[in-house]
């Protein structure tokens, strides 16, 4: 056993709270600081505080679902954490296979009778699967090729992987360029340096337009034609929030993969099924495609809740899918209704995300402003470089009535025409930020204004 | 790591090796029993029965409806019953009830704000907080740190992962005892680093003269696992600050990874700082993991403990991590919400006083489990673990696969080196648990046959 041993005397933290100080004070036999503060604690609730600020901020930001996860999941989850020490609880490890859950989601793909527990990998999320795919396709001398505006995180891993990164922009009106990619995969391959990974959403994350069966379906056999070495990622994360009546055009990347074509589907179960903080999603693919992702995989990181959780959900997909989407549509037509009598322009949208143009409002502005003053988080465009756009994630009637009402007060109020920039250099503005900052709000989406913070 | 153990080049298996038996993911889409019969055909043997046996115990599970093709593991969903599991050096105790209502009070949170008087606050519908701001914080509080030093991770997995992808590649080498916990030797590989290996001393400590001499310019890790797996010995933290000091004076670049997984057996403690107050000087990594004493292993969670700017580094390689702001510290969270609730709640004073009560119960089935062992002739070795590693005297991959087939499950010692091909390696159970494989075991004699034959990689090597 071994024995206490005093840490030699740290550099001073600000981060110690003062209370952890005063207790180590007044505690007769000098434990370390540390110790002092644990023992402050009065109960198992305060260890987990709630943020007085954060109290009914209406998430609309993360692109979470506000109708949540099927109630069986829950049951589910209760029911493994009732196992409590035996077999199947939370204290035992998992089977890194989990071939029963590949084999469900196959069976939920209706390609279970073709394809097998090989053809599919899972990750922490389909960020994971993202980064896989990135740290398997892309290199310095294997470039990822992809359109702006779309869900960024994958550019960020293959610049990461020091990646050449070529982005070809929306047509305007908002739609994938095909006829621009494909001279670019073609262009690339006879200059003798393919694309390693091409990369789409099905339904493009924010602009909300979506891929259609037959123009992708050419191009993707004309990728296939031109740059064998290529995989192209369909990344389908929301599919099931489209209108009922658009879903037949939705280009099926499970065709190609069924064919053994250089296709990754990549889905989640953070999206309709509502399991995002469990930290849950896949890909289906070749299978030589999935052993090249596997080297770069964490070990064994799905966890017991996210598979008990996972399997819940597609043993009743159908009924969640059918609510979500019936909630989604709702929410999103209310929204268009409301900010058409604002007189704001958006972009309508088969995702559960709306991009709405301010016009003369800074959209990071904007975002402060109604975080702080209305508890709405929506988000700044400038992430697209849409500095005057956010993007709203429709949620229940509640938060999308905050959240107009909320939109409306600002643009009342402005400031107007002043860039955000500007604006955190005057005074109310830097105070505004320090607020904010305070209040817990990300501080990368502030820029370099949020560095002049103390 | 759920690949058959066959090394790569070898057709077929030595006699000395497993058979190994297909993993499940090539069953897949054939029928299992005519996979089996064929290969007991190939390999000319005339047990086809036993191999049956095998099959169904290892890859036939699949067969119940939606019941786990994975065997053992989960011996509830594939209907065979009991198993007792003493491989994985699980907890046997469970979480906390801290922990537990923690998670229960998390899965009882709205999911969105329907009305003015909601109480909100996120729940598993929600991405985790993506700075792990709280999750962080409370762990700096409780270890004396700062929450710049600290990072979630999903579990010593990650933390492993990370390690490797930051210190390690073709120019820098892998440096770690021989047979010692071979995760980061497994990252290693794929990341194409050499590794040199350094036998253990006497009495199977790591050897840290050795490891000192070994250490040349181009170590980019050197790996300690204190208390090691599978040996359960430990060397005092006054040993490993001096290692530690002559390591980064010979190599001011070479990064210390102490794997701290089993240290809350270890200590008494309270904070149990092990070796961390050495990062405050020196390149180290300490390691530590929710998976053993907490009883969360299947939730995933850990945590890395190092100097602010190896942690600068390590957080470009977390699995979240994109590049750009400096407190841009990983990106939709690794540690999913349900660990994080369950950690916080653990580390409560509550939490804490559970943790005793484990460790306690660890020390006394420890110490009834040491009395048997030896009163039955075996030689297990001393621990300061939850687990024994037990020389027994015949081949330990026999023995592994004859109590497999009463429904044991422990580790064969061979699966970690052949320097231990004598030993199991049996975790410290409850007082049922462990009465009930002593019972299996007396009815052990050398020459016994087994049944069944199992592969080294369906039990994980953990």
């Amino acid at each position: 056993m071994q024995k206490g041993r005093k840490p030699p005397v740290a550099p001073p933290d600000p981060a110690l709270s003062r209370r952890g100080f005063l207790k180590a004070a007044t505690t007769v036999s000098g434990l370390l600081p540390a110790v002092g503060s644990v023992l402050s604690w009065p109960s198992r609730s305060a260890a987990f505080p709630p943020d007085p600020f954060f109290e009914n901020v209406a998430r609309m930001v993360y692109h979470e679902n506000p109708w949540g996860p099927h109630p069986a999941v829950v049951e589910e989850l209760r029911t493994v954490l009732d196992k409590g020490a035996s077999s199947g609880g939370i204290n035992r490890f998992q089977d890194p296979a989990q071939e029963d859950l590949k084999r469900a989601i196959l069976r939920y793909n209706r390609v279970d009778d073709i394809l097998g527990p090989e053809h599919v990998i899972l990750g922490v999320g389909s960020s994971e699967v993202l980064f896989m795919a990135a740290d398997a396709f892309t290199s310095a001398t294997r470039p990822l090729l992809t359109e702006w505006i779309t869900y960024r995180i994958i550019i960020q891993r293959a610049e990461q992987n020091k990646a050449p990164v070529v982005k070809v922009p929306l047509t305007p009106d908002w739609q994938t360029d095909l006829v621009r990619l494909e001279s670019e995969v073609v262009a690339a391959s006879t200059n003798g340096t393919p694309y390693g990974l091409i990369h789409f959403n099905l339904v493009n994350n924010p602009a909300g337009t979506f891929l259609r069966k037959d123009s992708f379906e050419a191009f993707a056999r004309s990728v296939y034609r031109h740059s064998p070495a290529s995989v192209i990622l369909c990344d389908d994360s929301d599919r099931e929030f489209m209108e009922p009546d658009k879903r037949g055009a939705l280009f099926e990347p499970l065709r190609h993969v069924v064919e053994g074509l250089p296709m990754l589907h990549v889905q989640t179960f953070s999206h309709v099924f509502g399991l995002t903080g469990l930290r849950i999603g896949y890909g289906i693919a070749r299978k030589d495609i999935i052993e090249r992702m596997e080297a770069h995989k964490i070990y064994a990181g799905t966890n017991a809740m996210a598979r008990a959780a996972a399997l819940a959900s597609l043993a009743h997909a159908d009924e969640q899918v059918q609510r979500c989407n019936k909630e989604c549509c709702a929410s999103r037509a209310w929204l268009y209704d409301r900010l058409r009598a604002i007189g704001l322009e958006y972009l309508p949208s088969q995702g559960h995300y709306i991009l709405i143009n301010l016009g003369t409002m800074d959209g990071t502005l904007a975002v402060l402003l109604l975080y702080l003053a209305h508890k709405v988080f929506v988000r700044w465009g400038s992430e697209w470089g849409l500095d005057s756009w956010i993007r709203v994630n429709p949620g229940t009637p509640y938060e999308n009535e905050r959240f107009i009402a909320g939109l409306r007060a600002i643009l009342d109020r402005g400031p107007h025409r002043m860039s955000w920039r500007d604006y955190a250099a005057t005074t109310e503005g830097a105070r505004l930020v320090q607020a904010a900052v305070r209040h817990g709000f990300p501080r990368h989406a502030l820029g370099p204004a949020c560095h002049s913070v103390a | 790591m759920s690949k058959c153990v066959v090394p790569e080049g070898q057709q077929r298996p030595s006699d000395a090796d497993d058979i190994s038996l297909p993993s499940p993911s090539i069953c897949a889409r054939k029928d299992r029993r005519d996979f089996i019969k064929g290969l007991a055909s190939f390999l000319g043997r005339t047990q086809a029965t036993l191999l049956v046996t095998a099959a169904a115990f290892g890859c036939g599970g699949g067969q119940r409806t939606g019941g786990s093709t994975s065997g053992a593991l989960f011996p509830e969903e594939t209907g065979l019953e009991g198993y007792v599991r003493l491989a994985f050096n699980e907890s046997p105790y469970g979480p906390a009830p801290e922990a537990v209502a923690a998670i229960d009070e998390m899965l009882s949170r709205p999911y969105g704000i329907e009305a003015a008087d909601t109480h909100f606050l996120p729940g598993i519908n929600r991405y985790p907080d993506f700075l792990n701001t709280q999750l962080t914080e409370t762990l700096a509080r409780f270890l004396g740190l700062r929450a710049v030093q600290i990072i979630p991770c999903c579990g010593v997995s990650e933390l492993l992962y990370m390690c490797s992808q930051a210190f390690l590649g073709t120019s820098r080498t892998l440096l770690m005892t021989e047979g010692t916990f071979p995760l980061l030797r497994h990252y290693a590989v794929q990341k194409g680093a050499e590794i040199t290996f350094v036998p253990p001393a006497q009495g199977l400590l790591a050897n840290l003269d050795a490891m000192l001499e070994a250490v040349d310019s181009r170590t980019g890790i050197v790996y300690l696992a204190n208390p090691d797996n599978p040996t359960g010995t430990m060397h005092a933290l006054s040993a490993v600050e001096g290692f530690v000091d002559a390591v980064s004076r010979k190599n001011p670049n070479a990064v210390i990874v102490i794997d701290e997984a089993y240290v809350d057996y270890a200590t008494e403690d309270e904070p149990p700082l092990g070796a961390t107050p050495l990062v405050w000087h020196y390149p180290v990594v300490v390691g530590r993991t929710f998976s053993k004493a907490y009883g969360l292993a299947g939730l995933r969670a850990g945590y890395a403990v190092c100097r602010e700017d190896i942690s600068g580094v390590l957080n470009g390689f977390l699995s979240g991590y994109l590049g750009g702001d400096p407190g841009w510290r990983m990106f939709e969270g690794n540690v999913n919400r349900i660990a994080a609730a369950a950690v916080i709640g653990s580390l409560s004073p509550g939490g804490q006083a559970f943790l005793r009560d484990v460790r306690g119960l660890n020390s006394r089935m420890r110490r009834f489990l040491v009395g048997e062992l030896l009163a039955m002739g075996y030689e297990p070795l001393e621990s300061c673990t939850n687990f024994l590693l037990v020389r027994t005297g015949t081949d330990g991959r026999l023995l592994r696969d004859w109590l497999c087939s009463k429904k044991i499950l422990v580790q064969a010692g061979a699966s970690f080196h052949p320097r231990y091909a004598d030993a199991i390696r049996v975790s410290i159970g409850d007082q049922w648990e462990l009465e009930r494989m002593l019972e299996a075991l007396r009815d052990f004699h050398p020459g016994a046959q087994s049944p069944v034959r199992c592969t080294d990689a369906f039990f994980m090597g953990i």
